[in-house]
């Protein structure tokens, strides 16, 4: 059983905070994408792998015309045996997203769709400010259609610790969010990643204001009834995100497209994030750009890494427990850590500054 | 045999080095390599910072116009007042010495002192003003300094060691000024040591200046300081290699190797005679290395002790001047806690460490030897490491170490010199005013004061013009008093501090400004304080991290991110961790600099 991901590296705008590859004015390129991404996948599945999860991010997947996004979709159908798929993630930027295109999806992946929209904020004046060029109104408008039509699990995108943000903006935020009652929100904090305009104009975030954003974030979700299973991540009861886990479990996966990713047989290999190169090579010859086959000790950091980021941590095992003993025995003492049913797990108050105590481990 | 040995002395930058360069091209002495300037120099060391750190003897062989051909024993000298060591001994094996001022600067603080010494040995000195190519040059102003400030009435030799000019009128000068050496060659074996150095295939090689008879190999020699005895094995003169010769005899300077293990054995100053014959010291006393500047020197990871003791056994090989002894702190663990001549040399030991011998070390705030007399009536007791202080209580007095400092200013900069010097507790005992517009001043000065911090205000407060030159004086009673710093409520005895009580204040809140601007925030609040006698004089907090979160994290990043991570750790591992607290380098390296 496997998890697929397949990027879609177009987005129409540039948001200001963002590293991933994606390109914008570069749409015209699509078909021919689309056609590499078969090209790749059809190289790689000769046997129709069972797939359990799939997820289409980006970029911006929404940004594909419903031609493109039929097409795709019946690439993945065509290719891989779908028949214990549990779930298929499709990112959607509210200005792209359309009737049609929510239509294809339901009808063709039906009771598998999880639908991931990127709202970031209510407040238009700092959606402005992050770049995106939708507005908190068009969101609405999408949220309301994906609903009606019969999408019965969405994940709302959010970020604070945005420049000028006081606490009581994310508030509100927060509290407009719930009202909608999505099945899922992901609450992250800003990052203005190297070399992109935030990081070029020192935007920088102030880190009290963000830990304080966070706190709030962590009571106030929960007491509404969403499970604080990872980090950033919040769902209701049975609606976690299953790819996501995959990752957070250190399991393997295959990654599909420009700059994807892929964990297979302990190696992981990323493909070429070039584009031109992409569509040159898919399907004829390797794309791996870089790889990296993970001995034994680096496997260990890298469960320990992942797995301390959701709540219910991970399983205590021998192994575990006499490599870190020194470790473990410093972070539980100072109430960072906690063993309980053998399982070991971050605490509340060590997850905002958990890079500290997971550079340890790895 | 004609010989001539002289030595090259100077200020600190006035061309020695560079002089030594012209005479080996211009004697075509074999090995002289054009592509080496200041090929003397030859540690990598001395070639980075374009410093001369150890004296260099070289033999070459020189036509005089005279018609005569001459032995020229020539040594090149440090400037830098740490190694005035150097210079010393220097002196031992010459008969002269040229003392080179540059044109552009004038007599300077080591001009001054390296004159006296020169003339305290009774050398010939030869003036010598160097840089006449420099647009800046004021000869005149050099020559009327040459007299004025260190009474020379000897005629002044033109040149320029960069170019070229003038190097044969040194080198006539050495000729016909400087007398050869007296010595009988018939008479029974007087030979003085002069350098030494450690090498790992033949063992300790001495370098001797011989005033009587004769040394060949076979010969048993004895130390007068110690008795030792050994036999020789090989003995050569110096030039650019070392050349085998049969024999070294009265006037000769040359190279002895006798299988000499230990570096410690070989005494700078030390007489050499014949065993069984005539043994009559040259010397009254030997030189010694005085290490006056004391800091701890710690393994970042207790780990590294062992590997640290190795890298100074070897280290102290090459470098007599260093010494050191086992300390245990309650802080950093195991470790040495060392001597040095100066902040300089502290410096350069602390980058052969890293350099030479891959060490991560941490290095504690220099520090100077203080007399302590305590209430309970037993005798002084000699302390060199304030982390090992008695309580303020039980302590009836200090005493701490003076130096003579002289000063040679422009004129124009006296009066802050003079303020600089009172505001580091510093007496004036003379000022000298000179027509050449500059003025030479001596001060008393706690040598607490001077080692870390001075030399780089005294050049800011005289646009760099001023320089610098001490000696030691002995001791004197200070109102002293010991600051203890306390992270999260433990004291760090490492980061202990001796201060003057009129001091307390303004080196409290240092202390604690450079602790909160270095240690990162960690996962929890650090009060830091300074407490003196148990009264808490300064304090601040390190509050506690609040973010440090990658917020997302997906099957895209985890290489990235794990790497980030991994980097992190690394970063952690170069932190000495000290209770619950990790202290970064950084933290050290600003405490060194608790002047700025
Ligand atoms: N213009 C000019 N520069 C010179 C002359 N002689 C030396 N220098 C420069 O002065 C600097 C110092 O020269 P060194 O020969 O290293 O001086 P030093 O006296 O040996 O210095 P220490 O050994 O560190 O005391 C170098 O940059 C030389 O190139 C000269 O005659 N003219
Ligand atoms: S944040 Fe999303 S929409 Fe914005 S540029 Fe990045 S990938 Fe595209
Ligand atoms: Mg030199």
């Amino acid at each position: 059983m496997k998890s697929l991901y397949i990027h879609i590296p177009f987005c129409k705008k540039k948001c200001h905070y963002c590293d991933f590859t994606s390109f914008s004015g570069r749409e015209a390129l699509m078909p021919e994408y689309i056609d590499a991404l078969e090209r790749e996948i059809y190289l790689l599945t000769t046997n129709h792998y069972p797939l359990t999860t799939v997820f289409i991010g980006g970029g911006t997947p929404s940004i594909l015309s419903p031609q493109q996004l039929r097409r795709l979709l019946n690439i993945i159908k065509n290719n891989f045996d779908l028949t214990n798929l549990k779930e298929m993630t499709f990112e959607a930027n509210p200005e792209s997203l359309d009737r049609e295109k929510l239509s294809i999806l339901q009808e063709l992946f039906s009771e598998a769709i999880r639908l991931s929209i990127g709202l970031q904020c209510f407040d238009n004046k700092y959606l402005k400010d992050l770049g995106r060029i939708h507005s908190s109104e068009e969101f609405l408008d999408k949220y309301t259609q994906a609903r009606m039509l019969g999408i019965n699990n969405i994940n709302i995108d959010l970020i604070y610790g945005l420049p000028g943000q006081g606490l009581a903006q994310w508030q509100n935020t927060l509290q407009k969010t719930v009202a909608l009652k999505p099945e899922h929100i992901s609450a992250y904090c800003l990052t203005p990643a190297k070399g992109t305009m935030f990081d070029y104009n020192n935007v920088s975030v102030d880190e009290n204001i963000a830990s304080d954003m966070y706190k709030f974030t962590s009571e106030y979700l929960p007491a509404n009834g969403y499970g604080h299973y990872e980090i950033s991540n919040f769902a209701l009861s049975g609606r976690e995100c299953v790819h996501n886990k995959i990752y957070w479990g250190n399991k393997e996966y295959i990654g599909i497209g420009a700059s994807a990713v892929s964990y297979i047989n302990g190696v992981r290999s990323k493909n070429v994030a070039d584009l031109g190169a992409y569509l040159k090579d898919a399907g004829k010859k390797s794309l791996v750009e870089e790889s990296e086959s993970l001995d034994e000790e680096s496997k260990l950091g890298e469960t320990v890494m992942l797995g301390l980021r959701m709540r219910r941590g991970i399983e205590l095992t021998q192994q575990i427990e006499s490599k870190y003993t020194d470790i473990i025995t410093k972070y539980k003492n100072d109430g960072f850590l906690e063993i309980a049913d053998n399982r070991m797990f971050l605490t509340q108050k060590a997850l905002f500054v958990s890079n500290t105590i997971l550079a340890d481990f790895v | 045999m004609r010989i001539r040995n002289f030595c090259i002395i100077a200020h600190i930058d006035h061309g020695k080095s560079t002089l030594a360069d012209r005479i080996l091209e211009f004697t075509k002495t074999s090995g002289y390599d054009q592509s080496k300037p200041q090929m003397l120099d030859s540690m990598d060391l001395e070639r980075e910072r374009g410093i001369t750190i150890r004296s260099k003897t070289v033999k070459i062989d020189y036509h005089s116009k005279d018609g005569n051909d001459y032995i020229l024993n020539l040594i090149d000298t440090p400037g830098h007042v740490d190694f005035s060591y150097e210079v010393s001994r220097a002196l031992i094996a010459s008969e002269g010495a040229v003392l080179l001022v540059d044109a552009s600067q004038g007599v300077e603080a080591q001009t001054l002192a390296n004159t006296l010494t020169a003339k305290k040995h009774n050398l010939v000195i030869i003036p010598a003003i160097n840089k006449i190519d420099l647009p800046t040059a004021d000869i005149a102003g050099a020559e009327m300094q040459i007299m004025e400030i260190l009474d020379i009435a000897e005629d002044v030799v033109k040149l320029s060691a960069k170019s070229g000019i003038g190097i044969v009128d040194v080198l006539e000068a050495i000729v016909q000024r400087i007398p050869p050496p007296v010595g009988d060659v018939n008479a029974d074996l007087k030979a003085v040591v002069f350098d030494s150095y450690y090498d790992s295939y033949r063992g300790v090689v001495i370098y001797v200046r011989v005033f009587n008879g004769s040394i060949k190999p076979g010969m048993k020699i004895v130390f007068l300081s110690n008795n030792k005895i050994y036999e020789v094995l090989e003995t050569g003169v110096i030039s650019l290699k070392m050349i085998p010769t049969e024999s070294l005899s009265g006037g000769e300077v040359g190279y002895i190797v006798a299988n000499i293990k230990d570096i410690h054995d070989v005494k700078i100053g030390d007489t050499l005679s014949e065993v069984g014959k005539t043994q009559e010291k040259v010397l009254s006393e030997w030189l010694e290395s005085k290490p006056f500047v004391f800091a701890g020197i710690f393994p970042i990871s207790p780990a590294g002790y062992d590997e640290l003791r190795l890298a100074l056994e070897k280290l102290r090989l090459t470098d007599a001047s260093l010494i050191y002894k086992n300390v245990s702190s309650s802080a950093l663990g195991p470790g040495f806690h060392c001597g040095f001549l100066g902040s300089l040399h502290l410096e350069i030991v602390k980058e052969r460490l890293e350099r030479e011998f891959n060490a991560n070390i941490l290095i504690t705030s220099p520090n100077v030897n203080y007399k302590l007399k305590l209430k309970n009536g037993s005798p002084m007791i000699e302390m060199d490491n304030p982390a090992k202080f008695p309580p303020y209580f039980e302590i009836e007095y200090i005493e701490e170490p003076y130096v003579k400092a002289t000063i040679v200013t422009p004129t124009e900069f006296a009066s802050n010199v003079v303020e600089l010097c009172k505001g580091n507790r510093g007496k004036v005992l003379e000022i000298r005013q000179l027509e050449a517009f500059k003025s030479v001043m001596t001060f008393e000065l706690p040598l607490a004061e001077i080692i870390v911090g001075f030399y780089d205000m005294l050049k800011s407060v005289s646009k760099g013009y001023a320089s610098f030159d001490y000696e030691h004086i002995g001791y004197k009673q200070g109102d002293l008093m010991k600051l203890d710093v306390l992270i999260n409520s433990e004291v760090v005895d490492a980061f202990s501090y001796i201060v003057h009580t009129q001091n307390i204040e303004k080196v409290a809140n240092r202390l604690i400004e450079k602790l909160r601007s270095t240690i990162p925030r960690q996962m929890f609040q650090i009060p830091l304080q300074v407490k003196a006698d148990n009264r808490i004089v300064a304090r601040d907090d390190i509050r506690a991290l609040r973010k440090d979160v990658t917020a997302k994290c997906y099957g895209g990043d985890i290489s990235r991110k794990r790497k980030l991570l991994e980097r992190q750790k690394e970063g952690k591992k170069k932190m000495k961790q000290f209770g619950r607290v990790e202290i970064p380098q950084e933290t050290f390296l600003a405490l060194l600099k608790i002047q700025d």
